[in-house]
Formats: C-alpha cells, structure tokens, sequence
C-alpha cells in the first residue's frame, strides 16, 4: 500500500474508531476486549483497503467486528478466560456506573437480539443493513429487534423503578 | 438516569477505550509482508516439485529406452536425492512471524485436544496464552495488548483455564500470568491450597519487564468463575514489594 494509501486508511481509523469501540463495547460488554476486537477487524480492513476505500469501509469494518466477535464466542466455549487478573485497584472496584448499568440490561437479552438492538437503535442500520452485516434474514431483523426492544424496555422500567 | 433506553445507549458513559492507528498499520503491512513470503515460498515449491517430478520422469523413459525389459525396474535404479535446501518452510515462518521472543510452554497436561498451554508476546506487543498442538503448531486462545508494567502493581495478566469443552462441573486446571516489573525477583500465588512460586523469564524488551506464570495446581470446575480468591504477592529479595488480591493491589 502506499504511503499516501496508509494515511487515508489512518484518517478513517481516527473517524470511526470512537464509534465502532462503543459499538463492540455494547456488543461484548468488556472494554479490552471491546480493543482487541476493533483493532483487529482494522487489520483485516487495511489488508482489503484498496478494494473497500470506495464502498463502504464503515459499514465492512462493523460486520467484520461482529464477525470476530461471534468467533471469539464459539472459541470461548472451547477453551474460557477465566476472569481477567485486574492491573489496579481503581479500575476493578468502581461501583455500579450507567454504563455498567447499561451493560447489565444488555447482558440479559439474548445474543442475537443484543446484536440487533445494537446495530438497529445504536448504529442506526437499516433493517436491510443489520441483515448484511449480521447475516442473516430482515425478517430476523424484524422480530429481534421489536422483541429486544421490547425486553429492554421491560427491564430498564422494572429496573428503573428499584433506583428511582 | 435515563428516561428511555434508545437515549440509554447514545448516552450512556462508556470506558476510556482507543485503538493505535500507527499499531494497525504496522501489524497490517507485517501480515502483508507475511503472506508475500509465503506466496513466494509456495511458488518456489511448487517450481521445485515440477522440477524433481520432471527429473524422475526423463530419467525413467531414458532407462526405459536403454535397459531391457527383462532387466527389472528402470525406476528403482533412479536417483533418489531430493536436492536439500537451506530455505525455511513457510509454516516455520508464519510461526516465527508469530511469536516474539520464545514460547513458554507452561504445562505439559495437554487439554482434551492433545494442546499443551504455552504463553508468549507477538510482534506486534501481545501478551497470548495459547496451545501447541501434536504438530507444534500454535493456535492463540487470548491475546491482550501488553503495556510496560508499574512499579508497584502487576501489569496486564491473566487467569485461565483449559476448559476445552468439558462440561459443567468437569474439573481443570487454572493458569496465572502475567507481566511484573524486572526488578522483582519472586511472585508468589496464594490459593486455597497453599502459595505457588511463579516461574519468572525477562521479555524480549526490557521495558516490558519479565513475564510471570504459574500452574496454580487447583482443580477447578468448568463453568464455574475462579480466581476471585487468588492474591498475588511481588518480592525484591525478601521484602514484599507489593501485593495485589483480586480487587486491590496494594504497594509497600
């Protein structure tokens, strides 16, 4: 790739990896883990750059870190991280935040309605669109997203009601 | 607090989370170099092997025209020397592309797929835990990107298990690693069943520190959550430096 070639692939790297991070964030729910997944469907995106420059790199990227992240689900079930052994104190025992908190709803729907509500209500993918990256039908799309939906609702009031 | 969910995951604050464009595009342009090479490799093999079947086959129909039919096997009598070359295979080299510094195996218990666990850094500043299998090839299991390690705390580390795909309740074993400063000469592991002292090995780059491993030794349940009750201790010399339980790390 050229020179030229790396600098552009690095501007859309600045541009987009705030959002593809909360992204994979919401999706996967751990922040490091959230990285690595990011970082790495960008390397698999700088290896196709020359062909996907002038599509839709974002859109690319955003299956690829779904992709990674349904592998690294299978490969779990295989062979588990236990518990990551924190580095400091601080980060470890912060109490109960509204991401965390988010989090915790997010964790109670089941994956394929997770990964919908994510694309459809945080990305703002079109039904057609979340069936691409996802791949899967728009009628999938359809009826995960009105039934995640639907049960985060439920839990955020039922929830909501134990803080208020 | 938020009144509506779709507000919820616009707003909602997240970690401090980024990536290193620079990192990407190096690790990018690695892979590319790697899988030039390995192009190359293959094509050259594929030339050599045309080359060799070519030999064997002009050597057998000379013989075939000289020797007679009664005479027995032409192509017995054929030269069996494989020309012998000083290039590495390309598995050799997308391996040694794939691990900086060596490997360390840490157990030789291998998982229900005949794994063995081994820990190791990338090139590109991972700290992996992965397996080697009966082909000493090395798939990675996580990977997590290594930061040079405080002074007075553990750096980037794991707890881990071979669970393969056992079943709840089937028992494995359970791995702490990790990075520490150089400066310490002993980390010990505190578990139920007593301290385990920790192999300790320097990184490749001084400024990461040394590597740090145990088998902790405790059996521990598929599907269970572990290493809430591991503490681990840092020694320079005899003093304890610092000490981390699972929710603090306290220095001294």
């Amino acid at each position: 790739m050229r020179r030229a070639d790396d600098e552009e692939f690095a501007d859309f790297v600045q541009g987009s990896s705030a959002r593809l991070l909360r992204t994979a964030w919401l999706l996967c729910g751990d922040p490091v883990h959230a990285e690595e997944l990011v970082q790495a469907a960008l390397e698999r995106v700088y290896l196709k750059w020359g062909r996907i420059r002038d599509g839709e790199p974002l859109a690319y990227t955003r299956r690829v870190v779904v992709n990674l992240h349904v592998d690294h689900l299978r490969r779990a079930r295989r062979e588990r991280l236990t518990d990551a052994v924190p580095e400091h104190a601080a980060a470890a025992i912060a109490g109960p935040e509204e991401g965390d908190y988010l989090q915790r709803l997010l964790r109670q729907l089941p994956l394929r309605e997770r990964q919908v509500v994510v694309l459809r209500y945080y990305v703002g993918e079109s039904e057609a669109q979340a069936a691409f990256t996802l791949g899967v039908s728009v009628g999938t799309v359809k009826s995960s997203a009105s039934r995640g939906l639907a049960r985060l609702r439920a839990l955020h009031a039922q929830e909501g009601s134990h803080v208020r | 607090m938020f009144d509506d969910v779709l507000d919820l995951l616009e707003r909602a604050p997240e970690p401090v989370m980024r990536v290193d464009p620079d990192g990407i595009v190096s690790a990018g342009r690695r892979t590319k170099r790697r899988r030039r090479a390995l192009t190359l490799f293959a094509g050259a093999g594929a030339v050599a092997a045309l080359g060799i079947g070519a030999f064997f086959m002009t050597g057998w129909s000379q013989r075939a025209q000289d020797v007679a039919p009664a005479g027995g096997s032409a192509l017995a009598a054929a030269p069996t020397t494989v020309p012998s070359t000083a290039t590495p295979s390309p598995a050799a080299e997308a391996k040694a592309a794939q691990t900086w510094g060596p490997m360390h195996v840490m157990s030789q218990q291998p998982n229900r797929q005949g794994g063995r666990p081994a820990l190791y850094l990338t090139p590109d500043r991972m700290l992996c835990i992965g397996t080697i299998d009966a082909q000493d090839d090395l798939t990675p299991s996580v990977c997590r990107q290594i930061k040079a390690p405080p002074s007075d705390a553990f750096g980037t580390g794991y707890a881990w298990s071979m669970d393969g795909d056992l079943p709840a309740g089937v028992v494995a074993n359970e791995f702490i690693a990790g990075v520490v400063a150089s400066d310490v000469t002993k980390v010990v592991v505190r578990t139920e069943r007593g301290d385990v002292t920790a192999h300790l090995t320097p990184a490749p780059d001084p400024s990461l520190g040394q590597l740090y491993w145990v088998e902790t030794g405790v059996p521990i349940l598929a599907s269970d959550m572990h290493a809430k009750d591991r503490s681990r201790v840092a020694y320079r010399g005899t003093k304890v430096a610092f000490s981390c339980g699972y929710y603090e790390c306290v220095g001294r």
